[in-house]
């Protein structure tokens, strides 16, 4: 089956380009053809924001892009394969396909149902699409066969005990299982704190709670788990989280990379890859 | 189709269904649309263009199904936009791979048109075919459908690759080399390109020749792979030799370039024509969906119409499971309309406006036979949700007055005013004076007036013809059980009313249903039989 891998990270700097990167490079090696696109810019010589160095993303022959039109190549040359309708701050977005190893640029809409779409259209091209991706924007994949990879590291948090627990509060809210029990309380839109208070006043908490993908749970991690110490909370589109990867060195600080990866595996019970150390911790 | 301000404001589009009919009509294209806002109505004496217009639509659906009509327009839906690219190629700009794979796109579909169109569609719509363009730019297709500046279009091109292919294979051996006497040192971690980090208790010597530290932490270290000089050597070879491939890359796109500047104008027509067909096809989807037939267009002012269907309200009854009852008149002057609530007067006044409208906008008319003689403009005059004055300002009959002044305003005789029960919320005495001055004013001006009224005798005072709604055939039946609900009591005003227009043999008011019909429609038993006491005691 054809599927797809969302990169999604905590924030800034914490190696989700060089794991997307690293999962298509580490694809294209086993002889699957990969696609690559990104949830907004990447690829970019310098962030736009912090204006610090970003990684290059060196493609290999043989990979399908979708980015916008500007940020092309125009030498070596690429197969183009489709212009589609979507729209970035940087132009129409462009499928295509490299014909010679080449630097590129990405950048993909932004929204979650163009970014599905653009999916759907890149696995006519390729076996397996990779994203890079942004949290917010995960809501179209889920209850698809897509898998998630949650990249996190030093930059989020001042201390390790901080990144472990913000990473582990994420990786907490993308797991909320599907398939909800009958008669599950079932909450329209997004749970947020103000309704969270409604639910916990309730005495009949033991239906359970089910919204409608693990993004509409919009709770700080404190309240969300109080909420499932009295009741079950499921979702309607649940989705797979299936691997961690950490990068050790921040901005302004670094922790210890082994310590990170074993305290993040073994705080969200999945494999964590150190891209870095091309090493490997599980719980 | 051929814009709705022209010919009709936004209170008349709405109540004689043109907005209805621009939604059937719309372009799929770009190229569509853009025809579509260049387009005028057909005005007083334009007849003959009109009718050529008419003539070539119902052309095009005697030889196409409404099948091939909808395929042809798919290929049109699909076909890029090549207008933005052509301009600026024809002003001088160059153009980038994604134009030459959108103009080979593009003419890939002009093909597919001609091909298809081919006995179908008008001969000034076939596409031309840019057979030389189209072969020469079809040399860069891959298997995939995509595009790419290939092998065909230079061998100079596919040298250069070919050299750039072996100086990376030789720069690769370096890097391989490199990579390889520092994983021997380093471990795993130095297998990939890129930055690569190792912890202090694996390695804490120097780093070897090749690598170089980029960061130091407490704990770690983390290198990248650093060029000696023969792997220097073969990234400048490397280097020089994708020189050379983006050279011969920008030489072929220069070839493309002047090959399709040559033939800019003509493609810029052949978009055009792109927009033309869409507009065409649109206009015989609809000849052929509506089974429309070609009316006879005058040079007088008059509609004929025969068995014509006002389509949006055929489509809302069909929606509620009810049948449309189609509706003829003459209407060559002025005349009145008169019959029961809910017998279908103001359906008839707008079904003339809707014929009005196809025909002005140069298509056929879903009726079994029309004349129709053109007009300038066409006011409704009447309820319809946006008529009334949103400033609150204006009565009911204070906006009315204000927009019969305003349908006036301007030349004589070159209007059809579709007039719905003028003054009706003014006294009886009043408003019918109002309405035979109106009639008589609308003929010495020669506008076509078709005026509906529940006044008596109004047609015999202004002079003009009287056209009755046939009326009930039968009495509603009597209540006494269950109220019905809507639905069904609309189904049973629809059984019993005949909306046929006949001429009135005589000058009456119409009317003699609206309390049966108020009860039907579930006003109180003891209000309407109060009703019809004061009815008697009024006509003893």
């Amino acid at each position: 089956m054809r599927r797809s891998i969302a990169v999604v990270g905590l924030g800034k700097d914490v190696g989700k380009t060089v794991t997307a990167f690293a999962l298509a490079r580490a694809a294209q090696r086993a002889g699957i053809t990969v696609a690559l696109t990104s949830v907004g810019r990447d690829g970019e010589v310098h962030d736009v924001v912090t204006t610090y160095p970003k990684p290059r993303l060196v493609m290999p022959a043989g990979s399908v892009i979708a980015t916008a039109t500007v940020l092309l190549p125009r030498s070596p040359a690429v197969e183009v394969l489709e212009l589609t309708e979507h729209l970035t701050a940087l132009g129409p977005v462009a499928i295509v396909r490299l014909r010679a190893e080449c630097t590129v640029g990405l950048g993909g809409p932004s929204t979650g149902v163009a970014m599905r779409n653009l999916v759907d259209r890149l696995k006519n091209y390729a076996e397996l699409v990779v994203m890079d991706g942004a949290v917010d924007r995960l809501a179209a994949t889920a209850g698809g066969d897509d898998a998630i990879v949650v990249s996190t590291g030093a930059a989020i948090a001042p201390t390790l005990q901080g990144v472990v627990e913000r990473t582990c509060a994420l990786v907490e809210r993308l797991t909320i299982p599907g398939q909800p029990p009958a008669g599950a309380i079932e909450v329209e839109g997004a749970l947020t704190p103000s309704k969270a208070v409604d639910l916990l006043a309730r005495r009949d908490l033991e239906r359970g709670i089910v919204v409608r993908d693990p993004l509409s749970l919009q709770l700080p991690a404190a309240l969300l788990r109080a909420l499932r110490s009295r009741a079950s909370v499921t979702c309607r589109r649940p989705l797979h989280v299936v691997a961690a990867t950490v990068a050790a060195q921040g901005r302004e600080r670094d922790v210890d990379p082994v310590a990170l990866a074993t305290a993040v595996a073994r705080a969200t019970g999945l494999c964590v890859y150190d891209i870095y150390r091309n090493a490997v911790a599980v719980s | 189709m051929r814009g709705v301000s022209s010919l009709t404001d936004a209170v008349t589009a709405e109540a004689v269904g043109a907005l209805w009919l621009e939604r059937v009509l719309e372009p799929i294209s770009h190229a569509g649309r853009r025809a579509k806002e260049e387009r005028r109505p057909f005005a007083p004496g334009q007849e003959r263009e009109a009718r050529a217009a008419i003539a070539d639509v119902l052309a095009t659906a005697e030889r196409c199904s409404l099948e091939q009509a909808h395929a042809l327009r798919a290929v049109v839906r699909g076909l890029p936009e090549p207008s933005e690219t052509l301009a600026r190629v024809a002003a001088g700009g160059g153009l980038e791979d994604l134009d030459i794979h959108q103009l080979l796109s593009f003419l890939d579909g002009l093909h597919t048109l001609r091909e298809r169109g081919a006995g179908r569609l008008p001969e000034r719509l076939l596409p031309v075919p840019f057979e030389g363009l189209h072969a020469s730019l079809a040399r860069g297709r891959q298997r995939s459908g995509g595009f790419y500046l290939d092998g065909p279009f230079d061998a100079a091109l596919v040298e250069a690759r070919a050299a750039e292919r072996r100086a990376r294979e030789a720069y690769e051996c370096e890097r391989a080399r490199l990579r390889e006497a520092a994983q021997a040192l380093l471990g795993d971690a130095a297998r990939e390109e890129g930055e690569f980090a190792v912890l202090r208790g694996t390695f804490a010597g120097l780093p070897p020749e090749g690598v170089r530290v980029i960061r130091e932490a407490a704990t770690y270290r983390v290198f990248e792979l650093a060029n000696d000089a023969p792997a220097l050597a073969a990234f400048s070879l490397l280097e020089e030799t994708r020189g050379s491939v983006a050279a011969a890359e920008e030489r072929v796109r220069a070839c493309i370039t002047r090959e399709v500047r040559v033939q800019a104008d003509a493609l810029l027509a052949e978009a055009q024509r792109v927009g033309e067909i869409d507009l065409h096809l649109a206009a015989v989807s609809f000849a052929l969906a509506e089974r429309a037939v070609a009316p006879e267009i005058v040079e007088n002012a008059e509609v004929l119409m025969v068995e014509a269907r006002l389509l949006p309200l055929e489509r809302r009854l069909a929606e509620h499971g009810r049948r449309y009852v189609p509706i003829s008149l003459h209407l060559d002057g002025q005349a009145v309309v008169t019959g029961p609530n809910m017998g279908g007067k103001s359906a008839a006044l707008r079904t003339a406006g809707f014929v009005q409208l196809c025909a002005q906008w140069g298509l056929p008319v879903p009726a079994r036979a029309a004349r129709v003689g053109f007009v300038e403009r066409i006011c409704w005059l009447g309820v319809t949700a946006g008529a009334a004055d949103r400033s609150g300002l204006l009565s009911s009959f204070g906006s009315e007055i204000v927009r019969l002044a305003q349908a006036l305003d301007g030349i004589a005789g070159q209007r059809l005013l579709l007039i719905d029960e003028f003054a009706r919320t003014t006294s009886p005495n009043e408003g019918r004076a109002l309405v035979v001055a109106l009639l008589e004013s609308l003929r010495e001006r020669g506008d076509l007036a078709l005026v509906t009224t529940h006044f008596a005798g109004v047609a015999e005072a202004a002079g003009v013809p009287h056209l009755a709604v046939v009326g009930l055939r039968r009495a509603f039946p009597v209540s006494g059980g269950a109220r019905p609900a809507l639905e069904e009591a609309l189904a049973v005003i629809g059984d019993a009313m005949d909306y046929r227009l006949t001429p009135a043999a005589q000058s009456e008011a119409s009317g003699g249903a609206a309390i049966a019909l108020a009860r039907l429609l579930g006003l109180d038993d003891g209000l309407t039989a109060r009703a019809e006491r004061e009815l008697r005691s009024a006509r003893l």
